[in-house]
């Protein structure tokens, strides 16, 4: 019976420590996937930004032909 | 009128003179303690919102026993022998809790929903940010889950009963309640009463415990906590929901209803369906543990509880839960002496998973000591992790001894 007691509190203790292994690497793959996911974004919204910017040039310049035009 | 019979006209007097001393001593024991659970339940000492309506059906039970045809002695609450189809179909015409009875608790419906409820409640952030320091602390406070077994084996009772009085060491009412259905169907009525009689009484006693095992001065410690506190993403704590239900439900399909039940719950609060999780962790969560407390009364029949293995119970259950309470302190001992006299020892106490009661005695006890120091978030963790493990030995359990 204390063998039998003694192998349980191995196995609960082997899954415990397992779930804990399980729960740390979930949160690293997260933390990690987070951190791409965010350069990702960064990545986007600076094209963006570069392509709003050059669209705004694009605009100025046929804002400033309009006016060229009418004098 | 000449034959007036005043037994027959107070009938839960004249029961009471028409039975054998024992009975009439345990049925006057029994309305006593319910008044007094009621006490202690309105005073605090004990969780009121279990004590009050167990002790109101434990008065209601013992008092209101009448003479049934055949001149046996009866209630019109429940009957929780019955197993025949047609009996029980009569039952449930009469006995005005038989149908609650036979088809939330007898089944453990009434558990999964208190499972569903706490998982509601519960914040896995805490249990993310440590996961090896409280799933430690967990395991080592399940130490009365672990040591009851043999111990109630030596005292005499079958392998499944001693599993099914051990899991009161995990200090989890429905894990109790869900094991003892499963693997001692005759005695999960006495077990599952002397559990919750217990669970109510860690608020009490395991302040007295942690004073006597831990010195002031360690009961003070003000943990210093090194870099920044994460707070985890609702995704992250869906995934991890997702993930961990999934392998437990693998590994014990037996204890499935009790994995997908909490992890439902935790599911709901992360994925943000705000009515939803108001609905489980306020009237089912609350609903489930009044019936629950009104049932565990009112099953505390003085005739079922006559067994004389109840005093066995009663004597196994005191020591599983105090065994797991040294189990959890001995844990914040080891993890004191690992981080070099950084940790509060009794944060150990909070692996015992009584939700959320033995996270609210360990921060009584260290707030005592010192004011200053806030252990709530390594406590929560360790609590939460305390659930786990004991769904995990629940587990373990059925699966090698159903």
């Amino acid at each position: 019976m204390l063998l039998q007691t003694f192998l349980i509190i191995l196995l609960t203790f082997a899954i415990g420590m397992a779930v804990a292994l399980l729960i740390d690497l979930l949160v690293r793959l997260m933390d990690s996937a987070s951190v791409m996911a965010n350069r990702h974004e960064v990545i986007k919204r600076r094209r963006k930004i570069r392509k709003a910017w050059k669209s705004n040039i694009s605009n100025m310049d046929y804002l400033s032909y309009l006016q060229s035009k009418r004098h | 009128m000449k034959n007036l019979d005043f037994s027959h006209l107070f009938q839960g007097l004249g029961t009471l003179f028409d039975s054998d001393w024992v009975t009439v001593v345990m049925r006057l024991s029994l309305i006593s303690l319910g008044i007094l659970l009621v006490y202690l339940g309105r005073k605090g000492i004990l969780e009121p919102l279990v004590m009050i309506p167990m002790g109101l059906g434990m008065v209601a039970i013992n008092a209101g026993v009448l003479f049934m045809p055949g001149g046996l002695h009866g209630n019109l609450f429940l009957d929780p022998m019955i197993s025949d189809p047609n009996k029980l179909m009569d039952a449930m015409q009469i006995n005005f809790l038989q149908p609650i009875y036979a088809l939330t608790f007898s089944n453990g419906l009434i558990a999964c929903f208190v499972f569903m409820g706490i998982g509601s409640l519960l914040d896995i952030g805490y249990l993310l940010q440590k996961p090896y320091t409280s799933m430690f602390l967990a395991l080592c406070a399940e130490l009365g889950t672990f040591l009851t077994l043999p111990i109630a084996h030596a005292m005499g009772l079958s392998l499944k009963d001693s599993a099914s009085i051990a899991m009161v060491g995990g200090a989890d009412g429905p894990m109790v309640l869900f094991t003892s259905l499963w693997l001692s169907k005759s005695l999960f009525v006495p077990i599952t009463v002397v559990a919750y009689l217990y669970l109510g009484l860690t608020y009490g006693g395991y302040p007295y415990l942690v004073k006597l095992m831990v010195p002031k001065r360690l009961r003070a410690i003000k943990m210093v906590r090194v870099g920044k506190t994460k707070n985890y993403s609702p995704n992250t704590k869906l995934s991890f929901a997702v993930i961990l239900c999934t392998l437990l439900c693998l590994l014990f399909p037996v204890a499935a209803p009790l994995f997908f039940s909490l992890f439902i719950g935790v599911a709901v609060r992360e994925s943000g369906m705000k009515h939803v999780q108001d609905f489980i962790g306020g009237p089912l969560l609350y609903g489930s543990t009044f019936f629950l407390g009104t049932l565990l009364g009112v099953l505390c029949d003085a005739h079922l509880l006559l067994d004389p293995i109840i005093l066995k119970l009663l004597v196994l259950g005191i020591i599983a839960l105090l065994i797991s309470g040294i189990g959890g302190i001995l844990g914040g001992y080891v993890m004191y002496f690992i981080k070099k006299g950084n940790f509060n020892p009794v944060i150990g106490i909070a692996g015992v998973s009584c939700v959320p009661t033995t996270v609210k005695v360990a921060q009584k006890i260290v707030s005592k000591a010192n004011p200053e120091s806030f252990i709530m978030p390594e406590a929560l963790g360790a609590n939460i992790c305390g659930v786990l493990t004991t769904a995990i030995i629940t587990g373990i359990y059925i699966t090698l001894m159903k």
